[in-house]
């Protein structure tokens, strides 16, 4: 096994960190993973969780986006990122919860069986709706030896990719490259807005500064409601079980 | 009444007396050896994951756990006053220096823009084994918010490991929120830094409630949108690298 390898490197995310150095020697090869959306009012588009080993990334804060994480964080897309994904000989659930995840609710993979792997980081994406190119991530979480249940907050970030103008209706607005937030499932959102925002700043990955929004449905800068679809982090709670 | 009454079975008082002796001891033996001390040597970086807010440069300090560059609900320093409304570390780390507990500190080159990275190399001596890390740095596009992260122990790395970690943004309490012009110091607007008025403001640091902006109905807000922002504001990463 990679025990000692593992063992060497105790990169971890936050709270996390407590939790990982308890860790003992036994190692365990089973993982399911649950995603509870923690939003008022922005959905999840189908989500992708993997298991990958420590050279593999779906993103990185501070690093421009490639261009699968962008159809993803623009559009939805994981198809990309499945790719790049089975290139690696990573493991990984794609839309655990058979379509949108919407606000307050949640979704748990199948387990997902990482014995006899080097697949010991865990990886979550998938847009925020409505969003330019908002996403919900988390970045290669080291998965603990030690089996367990384990629990982590999820950041919000902008892929940095594309201006949130906040304006729905737009062409193919989910399209890499096409302005426009691609959809608002929640409801409540307007028309006729003159756009909230130009090119980003940081087009890096970063965490995102959440939505604008107005209260005027028929005009304004936005086409989001700033009384629904405002965020704060964290946007998810993901619970991970590890079990031998 | 006036009798002075010593304890001597107070367990705490003895251990305290106990684990001087055993330092003394070590002390002793250590100089007398021929053992060459090796520093411990951090890098540290600091990555801006806001929106639109360069950070000044970032201060580092190590030291030991009674150190506190600043605590929630209690007012700032004078130098960490500098820091949040001005972006100059050069007094919270004369503060920091002056303390007992104080290790090492460094300051970076320069400003972190945006989706950019700051990164310092501290030493300290092999001998200390409490060794903490807090940092500071403002978001120059603002009245006195800065990224802090207060007191993480790092003495557990062993050569070749780190760890990272969120910071999150704070208010500094001192200034008020105005985001008017002439009050920011940063690119929005290139008004004033440090003012040492308090008026206005809580004056005790808090969790920052964010950037309200002109684009959210503050008309007299020189901000825009993109200055708003959402905690974190920057990534904190340890390596042990020595």
């Amino acid at each position: 096994m990679n025990t000692a390898k593992n063992s060497i490197r105790k990169s971890v995310m936050g709270s996390a960190l407590a939790l990982s150095l308890l860790t003992g020697n036994v190692y365990a090869q089973k993982v399911t993973v649950k995603v509870q959306n923690l939003t008022h009012g922005s959905h999840f588009t189908p989500l992708l969780i993997a298991a990958h080993n420590k050279d593999t990334h779906l993103f990185q804060t501070g690093s421009a986006a490639s261009a699968h994480l962008q159809a993803m964080a623009e559009g939805g897309d994981i198809s990309g990122l499945v790719t790049d994904l089975d290139a690696a000989t990573a493991l990984h659930v794609g839309n655990p919860a058979g379509g949108l995840l919407a606000p307050g609710h949640s979704t748990t993979t199948a387990v997902i069986d990482t014995d006899g792997t080097d697949n010991n980081y865990l990886s979550i994406v998938a847009m925020v709706l409505p969003s330019n190119d908002g996403f919900v991530g988390v970045n290669s979480w080291h998965i603990p030896a030690a089996p367990g249940t384990y629990m982590m907050p999820a950041l919000a970030y902008d892929a940095g990719t594309e201006a949130n103008d906040e304006l729905l209706g737009l062409d193919n607005a989910g399209a890499p490259g096409n302005a426009g937030a691609p959809g608002a499932p929640s409801g409540s959102a307007g028309a006729g807005g003159t756009g909230a925002a130009a090119a980003d700043t940081n087009q890096s990955v970063h965490v995102h500064r959440g939505v604008l929004g107005d209260t005027d449905a028929e005009g304004g800068v936005s086409d989001l409601d700033s009384r629904v679809h405002r965020w704060l982090n964290p946007v998810a709670r993901v619970t991970v079980i590890v079990s031998e | 009444m006036n009798k002075i009454k010593i304890n001597y079975k107070n367990p705490l008082l003895l251990g305290v007396i106990a684990s001087t002796l055993i330092l003394n001891a070590c002390g002793s033996s250590s100089n007398n050896s021929a053992i060459e001390k090796v520093d411990k040597t951090y890098k540290v970086t600091l990555n801006n994951v806001t929106a639109n807010q360069p950070l000044s440069p970032a201060m580092v300090v190590l030291h030991k756990p009674s150190l506190h560059l600043f605590e929630a609900g209690k007012p700032a320093s004078v130098g960490l006053e500098k820091l949040a409304e001005g972006g100059s570390n050069l007094e919270l780390i004369d503060e920091a220096k002056a303390d007992d507990a104080f290790l090492a500190s460094k300051s970076g080159a320069g400003a972190i823009p945006p989706g950019a990275a700051g990164t310092v190399e501290l030493s300290i001596s092999e001998d200390e084994d409490s060794v903490y890390i807090s940092v500071a740095a403002m978001l120059v596009n603002t009245n006195d918010a800065f990224a802090g992260g207060s007191s993480s122990k790092i003495s557990k790395l062993q050569k070749g490991e780190s760890f990272s970690m969120h910071v999150p943004i704070w208010d500094a309490g001192t200034e008020a929120n105005s985001e008017a012009a002439g009050t920011l110091p940063g690119p929005a607007d290139g008004g004033e830094g440090f003012n040492a008025s308090r008026e206005g403001d809580a004056d005790f640091v808090a969790i920052h409630q964010g950037i309200v902006s002109n684009a959210d109905g503050f008309a007299s807000s020189v901000l825009g949108e993109s200055h708003r922002f959402d905690n974190p504001g920057a990534l904190l990463r340890v390596e042990r690298i020595d």
